[in-house]
């Protein structure tokens, strides 16, 4: 090789330490250089010249140059050797500035002897380049930009405007950003809608751009020039391509939310538009998913929509939302009866008590039969199917499953050994609670859609299983559980000791029992109390014994309140021992008194007998309601698998027994549960008896699931003050000798007051009222996200910021105090289409303040935060709300608390001095240290360190400059294309000083506040940047790219993966056939992680192998 | 779990009051905790200086106690010494080098320590304790009462040994709720008492009384409740100087916490504490008893 060493004196930064002269000489010993020299300053114009004429003449094909850090001028001398005629990997750089010259300043031998050392290192390195080509890559010239503030729009139109198509994707329902908040821009006091509303339409109407709101990126694969897009649109559950944006459908929508735009500081509909210049102009429905009470109903009820239509006063709307649209045919019912776990699961008993969820649904009846005198639904069975189809039982779950199965146009034939259907809803269950009527008219309305029943017919005797079996292509068993449970005490068999399920179906059915005047009843849940209610209506004395306390006694509430108000005793933790009898005729029980002990296996505390506590009641009747269990004898020998308890065993999910198209549910399967059990469990097995007998797979694609945990919680802050109110019911000496409903029912005034008591868990309730109103039917809930792909050759990341939440400042008030607000808020308040039409008042009352105080480095400039930076806005745009507030408000003192003031932009200082001079603005220097609410006021603890005094001020309202922080997601974004981002989490640039808009990543570009904090002048400007990038890379049709990459040995590849799961940047895979490293040539950067990693040294950098690094390491340690 | 108790030296003389109440509260709940048989100061403002060795010699020695008489937790009462201790412990816990060194040090103790024994202050102990578990004790409702709770600075700071969310604790106010008693909205709660400028620079305390006790005023409590003596010195016994000094200045009851809990308890009248009070507590206490 013919090698030239050429040695810079870089001034005197290196030759004022290294003597250049002698180690130009030294170098000339080298083996391989020709030639070598020194001058002044080899970068320049000169020196360059220099360079290539050396090249030139003494036909060198390599060169050393010894100056300052390749970062600086490697690119330089390397394209001078392109002019020079040679290969510009044959140019190497020895650093002897950097790392020898100023390091040694006080060593000038050393420095010497150093650098020639180095460059000998060099010159053995050179010796082994090889000539590369820069690697061509070609461009998709579209670009991505990722982020619709107002750095993204700019980006996209600067782009747009130089001829090539944009995707502009944004989060948001609109594009706009934060600026489209502000009420007025610093300095010019500009007002941000009016000049950046003109943008934002020309992004929406610009033939180049595509844009694409309320979606996200999902994924990002691909190298510059060749990126694959994956965008996630987010359901609006409106088509924006329909949507007009006249509003009507906000009008009518009865979820309130509190609105983000506004700052939470106002509230907006759950169909809504961000604001009215929203580009694109129209609206979008926000659901968070499935709310608790829907998800905890075994039926999945629409609750909160039938909720939300009785408090728009749509009570006809609500109970089609439970009739058809949930197909529930038991409103009436279930009003009445059931045990809600809605209620028990509902956010609002987090805020006081839960919403009366079940008494709304029996006004919506109710009111339905009042004002209709029909059941109000109707169902088109599209086919009829020929299949035939069993149900056992004629008890809720029975009626459920052969309802919705009726519907699906299935041959349904109900069997039941009592008269009339209902089960244990029209024997168990007293009129005083279900009335007959209601009873008898939502199965009646069952009936009318073809359902067969035939009643007085017993399974086993009248008609043995097989034969059903035999019969019916599918069988449903909804038999439930009717064989009462015996204490297995002494005396159990007198006469007079009765069941109490026996004795409420006697009542019930009108048939006539015996029962004496003094009557106990023994138990504690729902049919004790219904057994000793009715006793009480049937003239005689009743007591109630129950061997626990009242909190475990496992009936409703309501009816143990109410069985207590009608004077019925309970006798607590007492249990009965045996019972006496004389002539086999019942006379008296002998009691004992019981103790409550540790929790038994269901959690509650196990009764313990207290000794020597017996005594003797006098009693004619004993009813013991202590539970009950499935009686399967029915099933006769059928073979059917049971649970360890004497239950038929169903599974969790499809409720298919062990005979495959037998399915159960219910009591008969789940042992004694309620009624909402048993009609969920029927809906469950309706479906999958379709599934089954359409041949589908019973798990997949279900509708309907077990009930299930929802982690929703409703917006408490916003409820509304309204107590929770006791359904009216009739006085007891109006009652207690009849079985008149007592539950009287709420009137209208009183259900849409408890339906406003909804905190909406769910969002958008799905009470569809909007629909109605939608001229362009534009609207459709069942719409789904969509994935769209693009291809595009860069991308600008513009995803801005948001504000540190005030929650993390606790020394503030931690968001408790309400009228300490972020500076964001504040300028919705100046705002004209803001929450209180641009006048400034508190949010805890609506007073206008006549004292406000700016806190400037709220959380900025806080390690303790870890927030070391400065977000670089506040000291202006407190100024300017300080100024803008005293212009309202002449008279209000306006304080802001500063540490510095940092106006440096073209106008910023004497914005300041106008606030200061002009408009009064006090400004005190010092960090504020606590603030606390006292007595509606505001108190600041802070300090005036220029009079060096503390200071205790009270003001109306305080507006902290809260740090500005990356938005959330952003660093998610960020791992998905692959760039880095910094401790804070904003996105890393190349070189601060002169790479401020690239990444590391090439064809990936920042621009705006997702680089770092700054005001909207530095913004455009950097996002102009961005795109003149872009616009540059789309000038060329190819790429170059650096071939400094990775380079792969097959012959000593074993393909073992170390590499590929090592690269950072996903530049290499295995192929699995050869089984060695490919290298994606466009991708690699060049980093050399790969050939660190490399166990057999087959992975290597071009121009940097192993064997050139070893050969360096050689010469630098003298070791040769 | 055995459980040691450290009293440290104002809890024998100025502070009784707490450790009376606080014993006989906790055995109340169900612990029966023991004092430590030989115990020495816990090296008070002299410990804080963390970046020397011989000064955390005072707590370590302590913590050599709790391992010698097999304690798993050293239970403190005082704020001071819990700081002071606990420190020491991570100290020892996060840096073996020093642990050793301090071992090595005290070469003439029998045993040497492992960071196994934990230092818990009384606040803890009764919260993980369980809520539910303390309101059954409760025999008296307070209710009527309005109690202003007051943190001082040692329980919550530096951050790692804080028992609570340093701006905004409340642990104190969960506590005291199982009364009855209302727990207000203290801004003040975590507001310096002046310390030990007690000693030399009154004033500086004089005026931090003042606008302490006058916020716990205007706020309607009847009584500041605490759990650090030397703030109970300085906010309940220098009231009286700080009358001196302002005239309009109206003094307060100052109690433990653990004295209120005795008294809620229903626990015998010794329990209290109320004859060491410097400002006497018993007639807010009148329509309860």
């Amino acid at each position: 090789m013919r090698i030239g060493v050429f040695i810079c004196h870089c001034g005197l930064n290196i030759a004022g330490t290294i003597d250049v002269k002698k180690v130009a000489e030294e170098a000339k010993k080298i083996k391989d250089v020709v030639f070598s020299t020194n001058y002044i300053y080899m970068c320049s114009e000169p020196g360059q010249q220099l360079f290539i004429d050396t090249i030139r003449d003494y036909n060198l094909d390599g060169a050393v140059v010894a100056n300052c850090s390749p970062t600086l001028h490697e690119r330089t001398f390397r394209n001078a050797a392109i002019r020079a005629g040679i290969n510009p990997y044959k140019v190497e750089i020895a650093n002897i500035r950097e790392q020898i010259s100023w390091p040694h300043m006080d060593e000038p031998e050393i420095a010497t002897r150093k650098a020639l050392r180095v460059i000998e290192t060099v010159v053995e390195k050179l010796r082994r380049n090889i000539s590369l080509r820069l690697n061509k890559v070609p461009i998709t010239k579209r670009a991505l930009v990722i982020g619709g503030g107002i750095a993204g729009i700019q980006s996209a139109l600067d782009i747009a405007d130089g001829g090539y198509e944009v995707v502009l994707v944004e989060k948001e329902p609109t594009i706009g950003g934060k600026m489209i908040l502000l009420s007025e821009t610093f300095p010019t006091l500009d007002c941000p809608q009016c000049i950046e509303t003109p943008k934002m339409t020309d992004v929406g109407q610009h033939p180049n751009i595509k844009l694409y709101t309320y979606s996200e990126i999902e994924n990002i694969s691909g190298y510059i020039g060749n990126f694959d897009v994956k965008i996630k649109r987010k359901t609006a559950y409106v088509d924006y391509s329909k949507c007009k944006g006249c509003a009507d459908c906000a009008e009518v929508c009865p979820v309130l939310i509190p609105d983000s735009y506004n700052g939470f500081l106002s509230l907006r509909k759950a169909i809504y538009r961000p604001f009215a210049q929203a580009v694109p102009n129209v609206f979008t429905i926000e659901k968070k998913g499935t709310p608790p009470c829907k998800a905890t109903c075994p039926a999945h009820l629409n609750v909160q929509g039938y909720v939300a239509a009785t408090r728009a006063g749509r009570f006809d709307q609500g109970i089609k939302i439970i009739r058809e649209e949930s197909r529930f045919p038991f409103a009436g019912i279930a009003g009445r009866i059931c045990t809600h776990p809605c209620e028990r699961e509902c956010d609002r008993k987090n805020v006081d008590d839960s919403v009366s969820i079940k008494y709304i649904k029996r006004f919506l009846a109710d009111w339905e039969w009042k004002t209709k005198n029909k059941i109000d639904a109707s169902f088109e069975i599209k086919e009829e199917r020929k299949e035939k189809i069993t149900i056992i039982g004629a008890g809720p779950s029975g009626l459920t499953a052969a309802f919705d199965l009726r519907l699906e146009g299935f041959q349904v034939e109900v069997i039941d050994k009592l008269p009339e259907p209902g089960g244990l809803l029209l024997t168990g269950i007293p009129s005083y609670r279900l009335p007959k009527d209601v009873l008898k008219r939502e199965i009646d309305f069952i009936k009318s859609t073809g359902v067969k029943f035939r009643m007085n017919t017993e399974v086993g005797k009248d008609i043995s299983f097989k034969e059903i079996l035999e019969n019916s292509d599918a069988v449903f068993i909804g038999a439930g559980a009717h064989k009462e449970m015996k204490m297995g005490i002494e005396g159990e068999e007198i006469e007079g000791v009765i069941g109490a399920l026996h004795f409420l179906k006697k009542v019930n059915l009108g048939e006539d029992i015996e029962l004496g005047e003094n009557v106990f009843v023994v138990g504690g849940g729902n049919s004790a109390i219904d057994a000793a209610r009715t006793t009480l209506r049937l003239g005689k004395k009743v007591k109630i014994v129950y061997r626990r306390s009242i909190e475990e006694m496992p009936a409703i509430k309501d009816e143990v309140e109410a069985a207590i108000e009608e004077g019925i005793e309970i006798l607590f933790l007492t249990n009965p021992v045996r019972f006496i009898g004389e002539n086999n005729k019942l006379k008296g029980m002998e009691l004992i008194k019981m103790r409550l002990g540790e929790p038994d296996s269901s959690g509650r505390r196990r009764p313990i007998p207290v000794e020597g506590s017996n005594y003797i009641v006098d009693c004619d009747n004993v009813i013991l309601a202590i539970g009950e269990k499935p009686e399967l004898s029915f099933l006769g020998d059928v073979d059917i698998k049971k649970t360890e308890w004497g239950s038929i065993l169903t599974d969790e999910i499809t409720l298919q027994t062990s005979i495959p198209k037998v399915f159960a549910g219910g009591d008969v399967s789940r042992g004694p549960a309620t009624f909402i059990d048993a009609v969920g469990d029927g809906r469950r097995a309706a479906e999958s008896i379709k599934k089954f007998l359409n041949k589908e797979d019973l798990y997949e694609n279900r509708e309907f699931l077990p009930p299930f945990k929802s982690d929703l919680k409703g917006y408490r802050e916003i409820a509304e003050k309204i107590d929770r109110k006791k359904i009216p019911s009739l006085p007891v000496n109006e009652r207690i000798n009849n079985f008149k409903e007592v539950e009287t029912g709420f009137n209208e005034e009183q259900i849409i007051e408890e339906a406003k008591r909804c905190i909406n868990c769910g969002g958008c309730s799905e009470c569809k009222l909007c629909i109605e109103k939608c001229e362009p039917k534009a609207i459709d809930h069942n719409r789904k996200d969509e994935i769209v792909e693009e291809k595009v050759g860069a991308i600008i990341v513009a995803t801005g910021f948001e504000l540190l939440p005030i929650k993390e400042l606790p020394e503030y008030g931690g968001g408790k105090i309400k009228d300490v607000i972020d500076g964001l808020q504040f300028e919705r308040l100046l705002c004209a289409s803001g929450p209180t039409a641009g006048v400034p008042k508190r949010p805890s009352d609506g007073k206008i303040p006549e004292s406000v105080a700016f806190i400037s480095c709220a959380g900025s400039r806080d390690p303790a935060h870890n927030l070391a930076y400065c977000s670089r806005v506040c000291c202006m745009y407190l100024a300017k709300q300080a100024m803008l507030y005293k212009h309202q408000v002449h008279n209000g003192k306006a304080y802001i608390f500063y540490i510095d003031i940092r106006s440096n932009g073209k106008g910023y200082e004497e914005f300041v001095q106008r606030a200061k001079e002009e408009e009064e603005v006090l400004y005190i220097r010092g960090k504020v240290s606590k603030i606390y609410e006292k007595n509606g006021k505001v108190v600041i603890l802070g300090v005036d360190t220029l009079l060096g005094e503390r200071i205790q001020l009270e003001v109306d309202m305080v507006v902290l400059g809260t740090a500005m922080i990356p938005s959330s997601g952003a660093r998610e974004l960020a791992k998905k294309l692959r760039i880095q981002t910094d401790e804070y989490g904003w996105l890393k640039e190349v070189h601060l000083k002169l790479r401020p808009l690239e990444t590391s990543t090439s064809g990936i570009f920042i621009a705006g506040v997702s680089q770092y904090p700054k005001d909207i002048t530095d913004t455009v400007s950097h996002a102009s940047g961005a795109a003149s990038k872009v616009l540059s890379l789309f000038s060329k049709d190819e790429y170059l790219r650096e071939p400094i990459i990775a380079s792969v040995d097959t012959d000593v590849c074993s393909g073992c993966g170390i590499c590929e799961s090592i690269c950072p940047y996903s530049a290499i895979t295995i192929d699995k056939r050869k089984k060695v490293s490919v290298v994606n040539e466009a991708i690699c950067e060049g980093c050399g992680a790969c050939s660190a990693g490399c166990p057999s040294g087959a992975i290597t950098l071009k121009n940097l192998t192993k064997s050139q690094v070893f050969d360096m390491v050689h010469i630098i340690t003298g070791d040769y | 779990m055995r459980i040691g108790y450290y009293p440290g030296c104002t809890l024998k003389s100025d502070a009784q009051n707490f450790e009376i109440s606080a014993l006989a509260v906790l055995k109340e709940i169900g612990y029966d905790v023991k004092e430590l048989s030989r115990w020495n100061c816990c090296g008070t403002v002299y410990s804080l200086a963390s970046d020397d060795l011989m000064h955390q010699l005072a707590p370590f020695r302590n913590l050599i106690r709790a391992k010698e008489e097999g304690y798993d937790k050293i239970l403190t009462l005082c704020s001071m010494c819990y700081n002071t201790i606990k420190r020491a412990n991570l100290l020892v816990q996060k840096d073996k080098e020093k642990l050793d060194k301090l071992n090595n040090f005290m070469y003439e103790e029998n045993t040497k320590y492992d960071g196994s024994v934990d230092v818990i202050h009384i606040l803890n102990l009764i919260k993980d304790t369980g809520i539910k578990k303390i309101k059954e004790k409760v025999k008296k409702s307070l209710r009527g009462l309005s109690f202003a709770p007051y943190y001082g600075c040692l329980l919550l700071r530096p951050k790692e040994i804080a028992i609570d969310d340093m701006e905004l604790p409340e642990i104190m106010e969960e506590i005291i709720s199982v009364t009855g008693a209302d727990v207000i909205d203290f801004p003040f709660k975590t507001e310096c008492c002046g310390s030990y400028h007690t000693i030399k620079d009154k004033d500086v305390v004089l005026d931090k009384t003042y606008s302490i006790v006058n916020l716990a005023h205007e706020l309607g409590a009847s009584a500041i409740l605490l759990s650090c003596p030397l703030c109970d010195f300085n906010l309940e016994a220098r009231q009286n100087d700080c009358a001196k000094k302002y005239l309009d200045f109206k003094k307060i009851p100052v109690l433990y916490f653990t004295q209120v809990l005795a008294l809620a308890f229903g626990l015998p009248e010794e329990t209290w504490g109320f004859k060491y009070n410097k400002q006497d507590p018993l007639p807010i206490f009148k329509e309860i008893i």
